[in-house]
């Protein structure tokens, strides 16, 4: 059977995560599955509003993805970087929410073989840093 | 027609360059480069943080892309811009960073010929920089010609809506083989009351495109939820704004409008600048 013909994504807008008081990084638990059919070159882009319960304290995140059991919320950051971090160090107010993306391409990934894709995010100095209203898009190449 | 080579992609972090004074812009000298192999079609995205020295000073990213020797870091602007101005217009504290990203589609590159892409920044006053720059360039290798929208229309007029109007920019994409579209819509939005925010959703939807200030209308794409800021740092202060989604089951040779549906939370007056659109069919 020749998959060429087959567009192969995941769209979803996964539930809003439980935040962390981690500075070092959590992962977030969002469980995306992607299964590379034809090339093994995925893109994944995702967008998102971001907030940290003090202003001062700042939050920052990072697409990470692997094979085998997908990360649960508030787990050890495992898995491999897609892309660099982003982050917001200050926002203007408690609880603020600020709009944030990030996106990363990677190839070689095994045909056939199903992959997680989650955010490890972390407050940067303390305060709770929450990702919310978060859609999620990825596709193979 | 079938391309049979390997098409090309480029993910790359590069080191955080130098910030500039300059009012105009200068080029970051990133040096990311990639030569077409199949299609010469590449979305380019660029994601990361920006900052400026000084709480109430603009920094704006600009995405620039060109042949030849890539721009050092410093060099006066060079290359052709893709996609709009990226920018924030005041920051919560002196060298608090804050998110942004610009991605654009770029097509009818020579087969064979190294194209380099970076950022250029300007600053209002004091020093811009940028940093934790993430670069995506990936040249789209549809067996068939592929469908694309590339634009940057013209700022819209804000609104003071708590429900959410549509914005009325009406691009269009027509898709022609899988019905499968990728839809980026990024912007720089702002309340002229700081602590009421905005919320920003896409949609598109076929007919005739609605009109700036018209009632929300069409399908979502992302988040139901939208986009969300629940406070600029100051009023009238800019934030960067990213929706994104793929949606599946298009019909092809059906004209779509793309739009984006802006309400401000809780009063004032929301405006989108800068909006860039990318779409395309996978």
């Amino acid at each position: 059977m020749s998959y060429l013909n087959i567009v192969n994504f995941v769209q979803t807008s996964p539930a809003d995560p439980t935040g962390t008081t981690s500075t070092t990084g959590v992962m977030m638990g969002l469980a995306i599955a992607f299964t590379p059919i034809k090339t093994g070159c995925m893109y994944v882009s995702i967008s998102a509003s971001a907030q940290n319960s003090v202003s001062t304290d700042g939050a920052s995140g990072i697409i990470y993805f692997g094979t085998g059991t997908a990360p649960t919320n508030g787990s050890a950051i495992t898995g491999t970087q897609l892309g660099n971090f982003n982050q917001i160090t200050r926002f203007s107010a408690n609880s603020t929410l600020i709009p944030i993306s990030f996106q990363g391409v990677v190839s070689g990934l095994t045909i056939g073989t199903v992959y997680w894709v989650d955010i490890a995010f972390r407050a940067i100095t303390e305060g709770t840093a929450n990702i919310n209203n978060l859609s999620v898009s990825i596709f193979e190449k | 027609m079938t391309y049979l080579g390997l098409p090309i992609i480029t993910q790359a972090s590069p080191t955080n360059p130098t910030g500039t004074t300059d009012g105009t812009g200068v080029m970051m000298g990133i040096n990311v480069t990639v030569t077409p192999n199949v299609t010469g079609r590449f979305l380019i995205i660029i994601s990361g943080s920006i900052t400026n020295s000084t709480a109430g000073s603009n920094s704006t990213a600009m995405l620039y892309t060109g042949t030849g020797t890539p721009p050092v870091n410093g060099a006066a602007l060079t290359g052709t811009q893709l996609a709009s101005n990226s920018k924030v217009t005041r920051f919560p504290a002196g060298s608090a960073v804050l998110p942004f990203s610009i991605q654009g589609f770029i097509s009818a590159l020579t087969i064979g010929t190294t194209f380099w892409m970076d950022i250029a920044l300007k600053a209002a006053a004091n020093t811009a920089t940028v940093s934790n720059l993430s670069v995506t360039a990936m040249e789209l290798n549809n067996r068939k010609l592929p469908v694309f929208v590339q634009s940057s229309p013209v700022d819209p007029t804000g609104t003071t809506s708590t429900t959410g109007v549509m914005m009325g920019i009406a691009v269009s994409i027509t898709p022609k083989n899988s019905g499968t579209i990728m839809f980026i819509v990024t912007a720089n939005i702002k309340n002229s009351v700081a602590a009421d925010g905005f919320v920003v959703k896409g949609r598109f939807g076929t007919g005739t495109a609605p009109n700036n200030g018209d009632a929300d209308t069409g399908t979502l794409f992302g988040n139901t939820n939208g986009s969300v800021a629940t406070r600029t740092t100051g009023a009238g202060d800019f934030l960067f704004v990213k929706t994104q989604g793929i949606i599946s089951g298009l019909i092809p040779g059906t004209a779509y409008w793309i739009d984006i549906n802006l309400a401000a939370i809780t009063g004032g007056t929301a405006t989108a600048n800068n909006i860039n659109v990318t779409a395309f069919e996978l």
